[in-house]
């Protein structure tokens, strides 16, 4: 880097702020346009500049009009404290061009720069990097926006199936008839039956002396079927057995204590 | 905090509290009969009497416990004199502590209503909707419930 001392101005075309006051330190920005004319006017302090010249480095391969570069000049004087009518710093060459005056305005850029006598694109490096951080701030909010959606679906999904089988749960159960059922001893064995008229006579009709080895009966019915099943323990042994009946009706109470009491034991 | 992160602080309260209360029903819920077993075989045995037969059957059920409470349920029922075991596969959940239902029945292809002497359980087998049941008693190695549809009951035993 090289540095003019004694300069009004510093001026490096590839920071965000390109401009800088010596005396304040407070510094400007300015459009990629204004920034590139005075880039050039700086190559060439003392000297003039033709308005060609600064038209194609500010707007190269377009076809603009004078009073664009007309309105750069002056939103450069603006920016250095000058004017049209002082001229102190930016001059007008009348039918030709502008000049910088020599030494009030100190150029910095990086060597590399230099020696590549690149015109140092004023909107490129400082007026594109952020841009460049600005997009991908912008695509990762989009990003995480997205993601915060996609959560808050899942989430909601979920609660609603959750709310969904616990409202299954509560409904099944509070609103689902269970059977009555009746227990009664009688000779050592325990008989269950549903809580009808149909249960208590189907009691009475089964109930008798079975092997010392049955323990529980239960005992249901629907208007095809005879349903029993018993829990028995063999005296020999320490563990319970059980044994499930199906009975026709074609059977008789009978027939079915005495099949309970073949196998129940 | 904007509003979607707020919501999302809800929403994961709120299924946190459902979740947590959903696990404590299941495990109200879950029949002390099963506790302990997450792999276990039962066993049951029975007898069929018709007019003009009598089929004596043993039935062997493997469960399994699945996420959220669910049951799968592997049951093999071999009758005597038979080489090939009838297979139905479904699904069993606890509604409340005397309640559950089974579901998603699959039955294997030999498993048709002629092989059932039952009438009621024959009906059955062709149709797929959930039956409920009810438990009437449970001890560590006792389990015996009744059919709220048919009213038939069951005991099993385990080991």
């Amino acid at each position: 880097m090289k540095r003019k001392q004694h300069s009004m101005w510093i001026f490096n075309p590839t920071l965000r702020h390109q401009l800088t006051n010596q005396s304040n330190g407070k510094s400007k920005k300015l459009h990629s346009t204004d920034c590139k004319i005075l880039e050039l006017l700086c190559q060439y302090q003392g000297k003039t500049v033709s308005k060609n010249a600064l038209i194609n480095a500010a707007w190269p391969g377009r076809v603009v009009s004078q009073a664009s570069l007309t309105q750069s000049i002056a939103h450069l004087r603006i920016a250095l404290g000058d004017n049209g009518r002082q001229q102190n710093i930016i001059k007008t060459v009348p039918r030709h061009g502008y000049s910088v005056v020599s030494d009030l305005i100190s150029l910095e850029m990086p060597v590399a720069l230099e020696q590549d006598n690149l015109s140092t694109s004023c909107s490129e490096i400082p007026q594109d990097t952020p841009q460049l951080e600005h997009q991908e701030k912008i695509g990762l909010s989009a990003h995480l926006q997205y993601l915060q959606k996609f959560i808050l679906l899942i989430l909601s999904l979920l609660l609603l199936l959750s709310i969904t089988w616990l409202a299954r749960i509560i409904y099944y159960n509070s609103t689902t008839d269970r059977l009555q059922w009746n227990q009664r001893e009688y000779l050592g064995v325990t008989y269950y039956f549903t809580n009808t008229k149909n249960g208590s006579q189907r009691f009475k009709d089964l109930r008798r002396r079975y092997s010392s080895d049955l323990r529980m009966l239960y005992i249901s019915e629907n208007p095809e079927q005879l349903y029993i099943s018993c829990v028995y323990q063999p005296n020999n042994l320490h563990e319970r057995h059980t044994m499930n009946f199906s009975f026709s009706r074609d059977y008789s109470i009978e027939q079915v204590k005495e099949a309970i009491n073949e196998q129940c034991q | 905090m904007n509003n979607v992160s707020k919501a999302i602080v809800w929403l994961v309260l709120a299924n946190t509290l459902i979740i947590a209360l959903l696990s404590w029903m299941n495990k109200l819920n879950h029949p002390p009969f099963l506790d302990g077993r997450n792999n276990t075989m039962l066993f049951s045995r029975g007898r069929t009497y018709t007019k003009f037969e009598v089929d004596t059957f043993k039935e062997v059920i493997t469960v399994d416990h699945r996420w959220g409470g669910v049951h799968d349920i592997h049951s093999s029922t071999l009758s005597e004199g038979e080489n090939k075991a009838l297979n139905v596969y479904y699904s069993v959940y606890f509604w409340g502590i005397n309640l559950f239902s089974t579901t998603n029945v699959l039955r294997s292809s030999n498993y048709i209503p002629s092989t059932e002497l039952d009438f009621a359980e024959a009906h059955l087998i062709n149709d797929s909707s959930e039956q409920f049941f009810q438990t009437l008693y449970q001890d560590k190695y006792i389990f015996c419930y009744s059919s709220l549809l048919t009213s038939s009951v069951q005991c099993i035993t385990a080991d």
